[in-house]
């Protein structure tokens, strides 16, 4: 009855409060404001939970995932023949090394291979390993196209694609997860359990691609990564349509691990178009690419 | 009077509390003027430097920086400071240079002090491992100084 009273007194214009409502306007002035930052509180809440989910990572992670990668990397070199030239593989190593510096992940330390392959296309494996092929490479007219190449790849690690997909953690968890414990061990079961995710990253990267989403996110993070080193930002868009002209086996196999190339196209226009980014002055280095690459 | 100083100091703990702290995970990040690249660049982050966010949008995050304020894009920041570089090359067993944020976890930090070296050809069952490569793939060595000095060069061609 006593609250009523009050509650009465509080909104009544006509009489005078009986009581004083100063301690009652300020614990409403609390309330208040608690709703009020109660949806950037919760807004936290729920980044905290996707970071948890998707990028809490640890020290043990880290180290587990460059060691994976190690081993997806060695793979990849053992089954597809590489170049050893000096020149061109420093050249791609200061492009990719540039536009790393400007990539999220700075634990990361990134290494660029070059493979005598024809066929169009770059790999990468966790950890920050990145492979681009010779065939990629002769279809860039310019720096910023095979930047945006290895930015496309650096945006796969930097966003964990495949240690996502795979949950690749350096203690156990779940799933293929403890391959810090995996590598160190010598038993033949651990080995085998090894084996089979190293072959799933394997899949991923030269059969069955990665997530959509991944893909189109990668294309998203480069476009970005680009623009943050001062290169081109609109080479990504540019490659991929020249690549889409391209007949034969190379363009097979890069059509087989990237989603259509319209839907990657659609969403950069997007981006394009959000930041702004057509029409800005960047740098393609142009003479730098033909005098590296041309001459090879 | 007397009211509105006191509603004002009610509200002032909730207002603080809204700001958030980020940390740059890039080695280096662009202060803009605005949300955009085109923006006028105010300055160079680097490698986690403390932020205070100010607003959030798409893509950008408006920030205070010590005493400047300016947009960084959302991909270079992050809760929680970066992690430490890894070391994990050959010959180098420590795998960390530092545990600043280490789990308690015994099973693998006795894995990772054991040796990476593997030799240098292992067959797999699914097919050969080339160790020597990726040694070969570790060696080429760019500083962050030779990458930054590489696309200052860019204007010249």
């Amino acid at each position: 009855m006593a609250i009523k009273n009050k509650i009465l007194l509080f909104f009544s214009r006509a009489n005078k409060p009986l009581v004083d409502y100063r301690p009652a306007l300020i614990l409403l002035c609390f309330a208040v404001s608690l709703v009020a930052n109660g949806s950037k509180a919760d807004d936290n809440f729920r980044a905290r939970l996707h970071q948890t989910e998707h990028g809490l990572y640890y020290d043990e992670d880290l180290i587990a995932e460059i060691r994976f990668g190690r081993e997806v990397a060695a793979r990849i070199l053992g089954s597809q023949k590489y170049s050893n030239d000096v020149e061109l593989i420093r050249y791609i190593n200061l492009i990719g090394t540039a536009l790393a510096l400007n990539a999220p992940r700075s634990e990361l330390r990134f290494h660029f291979a070059i493979l005598n392959d024809n066929a169009i296309n770059a790999y990468s494996a966790p950890g920050g390993y990145v492979f681009i092929t010779q065939g990629a490479l002769r279809l860039a007219q310019d720096e910023a196209e095979v930047a945006a190449i290895l930015a496309h790849e650096i945006a796969h690690v930097s966003q964990r694609h495949i240690v996502r997909e795979l949950n690749i953690r350096g203690t156990e968890t779940s799933g293929i997860s403890g391959i810090t414990r995996l590598l160190g061990s010598a038993a033949d079961t651990t080995r085998a359990a090894l084996g089979q995710a190293i072959d799933k990253a394997m899949e991923i990267i030269f059969d069955r691609g990665y997530k959509i989403d991944d893909e189109l996110e990668a294309d998203r993070v480069a476009t970005q990564l680009l623009a943050q080193s001062g290169y081109d930002p609109l080479a990504l868009r540019r490659y991929l349509l020249r690549a889409e002209k391209v007949s034969g086996t190379s363009k097979k196999v890069v059509s087989r691990t990237h989603p259509i190339t319209k839907q990657r196209i659609d969403e950069l226009n997007r981006l394009i178009a959000e930041e702004g980014l057509d029409g800005l002055e960047y740098h393609t280095a142009e003479g730098r690419l033909a005098r590296h690459v041309k001459s090879h | 009077m007397k009211i509105v100083f006191f509603l004002l100091i009610s509200l002032l703990p909730f207002s603080l509390a809204a700001a958030e702290t980020m940390y740059v995970q890039s080695s280096q990040a662009k202060l803009m003027s605005e949300p955009a690249f085109k923006a006028k660049q105010l300055a160079i982050l680097q490698r986690a430097d403390k932020v205070e966010v100010l607003q959030i949008t798409k893509r950008w995050y408006r920030v205070r920086h010590q005493e400047e304020t300016g947009w960084v894009s959302k991909l270079l920041l992050s809760p929680q400071p970066p992690l430490n570089q890894a070391s994990v090359f050959k010959g180098d067993n420590s795998a960390l240079q530092t545990q600043a944020r280490r789990r308690a976890s015994s099973t693998a930090s006795a894995a990772a002090t054991r040796g990476l070296r593997q030799t240098n050809q292992q067959n797999t069952e699914s097919g050969q491992a080339d160790f020597q490569a990726v040694d070969a793939m570790e060696s080429v060595e760019v500083s962050p100084a030779e990458a930054k000095a590489f696309l200052d060069e860019r204007s010249k061609h």
